[in-house]
């Protein structure tokens, strides 16, 4: 089994294949990565310096181009798989079938991974995407139980990547517009979900208000620490009681190994509200 | 431009929905998708019951298409899918790309509904090689990626029906997690098909009252109601071949009768309530949840 760790910066990156990466995975500058958010990823130089980085270790190297590629500017995600190639990646992990489509055709020696943003849950889907475009991996979006990713290991045309710890995404990946609801960007159009220029704090009566765009998505008290107004983990109304209606502010953490305590606790301090749930993994989540 | 009724979003016993498409048959409509396209464990219509209600309506003058799961995760779900694409009576309406694998395989010609990412030209290309021959455009784009779309469908000579979802809950997000289930206590497995309880879905608003999204079991649709009434114009204008209304409530007779209305030119009135209010944001490359009253009249 290999072990894939995503980095956002040069140094993220250093830390990842000095710690027993097998393979990091960057994105550049620009809405081609569905992690686009300031001050991370990487342009031409630094990619050029992760990439000598990762090969004096031995690590592989790719590079994300997961999102969907607009008709009036799709110029730039032919750029960003163009700009991969030439630095050498070892894998390209694209959604689109536009950018999927790009690279089979005009670099059909470049291996190409099936992000998690293709929403690929099924093998009639996999199936698709190996037909077309010879996909050597898929990464499987985290709607699927543990038996439901064991069948389909079973009846899948190309390697799986499953996510073992991270952000929990409590949507279908790629299919998800609840950010575009509400600030008209979206993880499909922009690569960022909850934008940061939506967000703000407001002090009301010894409580923070956390909105996206103007929309309440929780109130903190004053004990309470006012977490990121990700809109799928704010506390809202329904059925006459207030409550965390989609999903409290969690992180995703896997449960088939046992933990030193000690990493326990650092993945803990890195997790998103200070806790971790094994997700959609275990039926009880579902 | 024709008119399309999606599938019923929600989960509606069996007597309803065949009360439902009773009416529907005498409603101005060219098209009516049938079928379950979100959760698997809804079983009040068998498929044997939904080819039942297309034949009446077929009787009518309707054109007919099955509609199928949008998330599709157990083999068994699968396995209903085929049964679908196996049929011949009816054409397919693939919500996964699953079932465009299934229809390519059957060699059989199918449509698309929102749930595609169908984001530009060179997918639309390579799903109409596969045999699409009706797409619909992903909810959160609006006019400038439309016109985009269809300068590009001309030309390249893409042959391609376009429809355009006009009326209705935007169907923003899909989950393994029922919200239905869990906002009721109940685990998804004895889930005791609650969603029955909720024909339109259960609203969920920020703590200032704001309608924000609704529930309906594994899936989050808007708060608001998508209304594009007022955009017709620009919408035959542009070239779109059909409009595509979501049943929202199950009174859906006035609001397609004000649709069809405005065929003949009748703006005047405004589109007539619905079960939330009304939003058109993403039509201008804003937040979806934006409400742009009226305009200038066309």
């Amino acid at each position: 089994m290999e072990l894939v760790c995503p980095a956002g910066s040069l140094n993220a990156f250093k830390v990842a294949v000095e710690n027993g990466a097998d393979a990091v995975y960057l994105g550049f500058r620009n809405e081609t990565n569905a992690r686009y958010f300031a001050g991370l990823n990487f342009n031409d130089r630094a990619a050029q310096k992760a990439l000598t980085l990762a090969r004096s270790k031995g690590v592989r190297l790719f590079v994300a181009i997961n999102t969907f590629a607009n008709e009036l500017n799709a110029d730039k995600w032919r750029q960003a798989a163009d700009a991969a190639v030439d630095l050498g990646a070892d894998a390209i992990i694209a959604a689109d079938t536009a950018v999927l489509e790009y690279v089979s055709q005009r670099y059909p020696q470049q291996p190409l991974h099936l992000s998690v943003q293709a929403s690929a849950t099924n093998s009639g889907a996999l199936n698709f995407y190996y037909r077309h475009f010879n996909i050597r991996r898929a990464v499987l979006p985290r709607v699927l139980s543990l038996p439901q990713v064991e069948a389909l290991c079973q009846n899948s045309p190309v390697e799986l990547e499953v996510f073992a710890f991270g952000s929990l995404c409590v949507m279908a990946e790629g299919r998800c517009y609840l950010s575009s609801y509400l600030t008209g960007e979206s993880p499909n159009t922009v690569g960022a979900c909850s934008p940061a220029r939506f967000v703000s704090w407001e002090e009301n009566n010894g409580k923070t208000d956390a909105r996206l765009n103007g929309a309440l998505i929780d109130r903190f008290e004053a004990n309470e620490s006012a977490g990121y107004p990700t809109l799928c983990k704010g506390r809202f109304h329904a059925l006459g009681k207030r409550f965390h209606a989609l999903e409290e502010p969690t992180s995703l953490n896997q449960e088939a190994f046992t933990l030193d305590p000690e990493w326990e606790k650092r993945l803990l301090e890195v997790s998103e509200g200070s806790q971790t749930t094994i997700g959609a993994y275990h039926r009880q989540w579902q | 431009m024709q008119i399309t009724l999606a599938p019923i979003p929600f989960y509606w016993s069996r007597d309803d929905v065949f009360s439902f498409y009773q009416q529907a048959a005498d409603w101005p409509l060219d098209r009516i998708c049938l079928g379950e396209t979100i959760c698997s464990k809804r079983r009040e219509m068998k498929l044997e019951d939904w080819l039942e209600i297309g034949r009446m309506l077929t009787a009518k003058g309707k054109q007919v298409v099955l509609s199928t799961l949008a998330l599709i995760e157990a083999q068994a779900e699968l396995k209903t899918l085929n049964r679908i694409c196996q049929q011949d009576e009816f054409e397919v309406e693939a919500n996964d790309l699953a079932a465009v694998e299934q229809c390519h395989q059957l060699g059989k010609p199918f449509s698309s509904g929102p749930y595609l990412n169908i984001y530009n030209s060179t997918t639309l290309k390579l799903l109409a090689d596969d045999g699409l021959q009706r797409w619909t455009l992903p909810i959160e784009l609006g006019e400038s990626s439309l016109k985009g779309m269809l300068a590009a469908i001309e030309q390249q000579q893409i042959n391609i029906t376009t429809e355009v979802m006009v009326h209705g809950y935007l169907p923003l997000a899909l989950s393994a997690r029922c919200f239905t289930a869990r906002a009721l206590d109940k685990p998804k497995d004895q889930c005791d098909r609650i969603c029955l309880d909720y024909p339109t879905g259960i609203e969920v608003t920020s703590s200032e009252q704001q309608p924000l999204f609704t529930m309906n079991g594994i899936q989050t649709l808007s708060g608001d109601i998508l209304d594009l009434r007022q955009q017709l114009p620009q919408l035959r204008a542009l070239g779109v071949d059909c409009i595509r209304i979501s049943p929202s409530q199950f009174a859906m007779g006035q609001i397609i009768n004000a649709y069809a209305d405005s065929h003949s030119g009748n703006y005047d009135t405004p589109t007539p309530p619905s079960s939330a209010r009304s939003c058109n944001g993403y039509w201008f490359d804003e937040a979806g949840f934006v409400h742009h009253g009226f305009r200038l009249k066309p």
